[in-house]
């Protein structure tokens, strides 16, 4: 028999399937469907976290005391999304006996060369009160020096802070448009008016642009280092510090020279593990990456197991099918048919509905994606996952269909056409 | 040379604990060219015979041979050759491909052994209009009647224009008019290609086409008759009437 004769065969038997075969095809449509829409969901979250780790700022690096931080700030970050936590939250407590990072070391690592500046910076989540609603906001010491080499953002109104100011403050995007929003009838009124932060009265001298990202400016509130101090009563350990790196000297390269200064100064030998932590954006995004690389891994696990069900229903509709076409077998082989001719023809029905349950899964994983959009959950179908879904579809099918077809085609002619 | 032969063939059904002789020990030699029509009672084993004629059954016991070659040497693709190649079986119960059109179901053999799809059309139109069904082209066996269903076995089983001619009650479910078609039609392949015809039958006027009749009983050939000579004449003058 030709491939192509064989093709138009199956096809014809294909259409008359009973309507029961057509559901146990359900189990491909759902397990590919999954499988598409898991995955699309690890890989949305990872293009959104790429994305809110992109406002780190590539020429800065990060230092905290504390060995975990990094990885439990990815943690937050991922659960919260977007709208998360600002990062002065979590990376304000510890565990008590860490060491600390102090102001002195600060300036200690000031004099490396490749440092441009270093934001010595103190966060704390306080009360904030403007006009009758009151709020709870990081608020962050900053050193009005380096305070704007740090930022990645524009001023959107107002002015950064002055070495001179006290009581001054400078508040992200959010606070102004969001937290505060409905107050004002727009942003010019908060704008140089008055806000409480633990009872004591600030000025707002700026507002800061949008930058998105959980690791961003928009949920904060920016305050000279001093009064930060003054306020929080700490004058000696700092909440962390933001390196910026000169430009043409290796992130990476200060990274690990920053390390290793800080760790003599806290008495460490080399080989000995780090009590603070040194992230830069490549740090970050590659931590981010191991966490949704697992959770694409997981996700695709579980996804692969309703896949391998579906494939069990299949198997089953397939040695059904086989079945109810013994007596169909038993005429072609009586009328001369091979071996291969007959495996032939049950194998390319059933990767043909294989390919029909993988396309329906794939329209299903659309509609999912839709679906999880209204509820703000990211996904991202590509080419490759449909592709994938459609390639695993077929070959589920073509598994299911190949011990039938084996079976099919060693009968008899007679016993296959007594079969009733 | 016997064109096909059996030997000793013996076929048992296991049912359960019993089992049924079907065939006990038949030996048969159909020489190249012959018309032989098979008779007898129903559940005698014609049909189970005519099987081992057209390959499509393995004996319990015996064998079975074609132009001298036996079938226990051949594989399944051997054996599928020769029925493809070789024979043209008539089902009792017709077995058309349920899904196929009446068209594609003549076409199968053809398509099996990958003729030019031409020409496979071609023949496909010849034997339709043959048994006068090309207004039925594109019907299921479903929507066909009885003896349309028959008429369409028969003609798939020709299309291929086969050596041997198998067919078993080919006319048990057509009108005498139409009955009478199809065997003249066998008839004149018989004798003007040089074909070899095997037919069970339950009808005298359909024997008489042959020129010799086995009789069976109970899985066994009780009467060998060859009809040669006068009273096949007869005959054939009264067919040309
Ligand atoms: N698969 C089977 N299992 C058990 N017995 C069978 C089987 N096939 C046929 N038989 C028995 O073998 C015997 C011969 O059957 P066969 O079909 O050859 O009869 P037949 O002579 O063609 O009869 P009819 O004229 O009614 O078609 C019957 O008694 C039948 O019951
Ligand atoms: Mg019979």
């Amino acid at each position: 028999m030709k491939l192509a004769d064989s093709a138009e065969i199956a096809l014809t038997n294909i259409m008359h399937q009973k309507l029961r075969s057509w559901l146990t095809i359900l189990g491909i449509v759902v397990g590919v469907a999954s499988i598409i829409t898991l995955i699309s969901i690890s890989m949305g979250m990872q293009e959104n976290v790429t994305k809110q780790t992109s406002v780190l700022g590539a020429n800065q690096i990060t230092i905290t005391a504390g060995s975990q931080r990094a990885s439990r700030m990815m943690g937050m970050g991922l659960a919260g999304g977007g709208g998360g936590p600002p990062p002065g939250a979590v990376f304000e407590e510890d565990d008590s006996e860490t060491a600390a990072v102090t102001f002195k070391e600060a300036d200690e690592l000031r004099s490396l060369s490749g440092v441009s500046v270093i934001d010595a910076r103190l966060s704390e989540r306080k009360d904030i009160v403007y006009k009758t609603k009151n709020t709870t906001l990081s608020v962050i010491g900053t050193d009005p020096d380096a305070f704007p080499e740090t930022l990645s953002v524009e001023l959107e109104n107002g002015r950064l802070l002055g070495v001179s100011d006290k009581y001054s403050a400078v508040i992200g995007y959010n606070v102004a448009h969001a937290v505060f929003d409905g107050e004002d009838d727009d942003e010019v009124d908060l704008l140089n008016n008055q806000i409480e932060i633990d009872g004591v009265a600030f000025k707002v001298v700026g507002i800061l642009n949008e930058s998105g990202g959980m690791a961003g400016s928009d949920n904060n509130i920016y305050v000279p280092i001093e009064t930060a101090q003054d306020l929080f009563d700490e004058d000696e350990d700092v909440s962390e510090l933001i390196v910026v790196v000169k430009d043409g000297y290796n992130v990476d390269t200060i990274a690990s020279d920053l390390e290793t200064e800080l760790k003599s100064l806290h008495d460490l030998s080399d080989d000995e593990d780090a009590d603070f932590s040194v992230v830069t954006a490549t740090s970050m995004q590659s931590a981010v990456s191991s966490i949704t690389d697992t959770l694409t891994l997981f996700l695709g696990g579980i996804a692969s197991i309703s896949l391998i069900v579906g494939g069990i229903g299949v198997l089953n509709t397939m040695f059904m099918s086989v079945l109810e076409q013994t007596k169909t077998i038993g005429v072609f082989k009586a009328l001369g048919a091979k071996d291969s001719d007959i495996i032939r023809l049950f194998l390319i029905e059933a990767a043909t509905l294989g390919f029909i349950g993988g396309l329906a899964g794939v329209g299903l994983s659309f509609f999912g994606s839709i679906v999880l959009s209204m509820f703000s959950l990211p996904s991202a179908i590509t080419v490759e996952l449909v592709a994938m879904g459609l390639f695993f579809s077929v070959i589920v099918g073509i598994v299911a269909g190949i011990v039938p077809a084996r079976n099919a085609a060693q009968i008899s002619p007679i016993e296959a056409l007594r079969y009733e | 040379m016997a064109i096909i032969e059996l030997r000793d063939v013996v076929k048992e059904y296991k049912t359960g604990k019993t089992v049924f002789s079907a065939l006990r020990g038949i030996n048969l030699r159909i020489d190249k060219g012959e018309f032989v029509s098979i008779m007898g009672p129903s559940g005698s084993g014609k049909s189970t015979m005519l099987h081992f004629l057209g390959f499509l059954d393995k004996p319990t016991s015996g064998e079975v041979l074609i132009e001298g070659e036996a079938m226990s040497k051949m594989d399944r693709d051997g054996l599928a050759f020769i029925r493809n190649k070789k024979i043209g079986y008539v089902f009792q119960s017709f077995n058309l491909a349920p899904t196929l059109s009446v068209a594609k179901n003549v076409e199968l053999p053809l398509i099996i052994r990958e003729m030019d799809k031409a020409e496979r059309e071609k023949k496909v139109r010849d034997m339709l209009s043959l048994v006068h069904l090309l207004p039925k082209w594109d019907n299921v066996p479903s929507q066909l009647s009885g003896g349309e269903k028959q008429r369409v076995a028969i003609a798939r089983a020709l299309s291929t224009d086969p050596d041997i001619i198998l067919a078993d009650e080919p006319t048990g479910n057509l009108d005498s008019a139409s009955g009478k078609d199809v065997m003249d039609f066998i008839y004149n392949l018989w004798k003007g290609h040089g074909k070899t015809v095997v037919i069970v039958t339950h009808e005298p006027v359909v024997a008489a086409y042959a020129r010799r009749t086995v009789h069976i009983r109970d899985g066994q050939i009780e009467k060998d008759v060859s009809q040669a000579g006068r009273k096949a004449e007869l005959h054939e003058l009264k067919l040309k009437k």
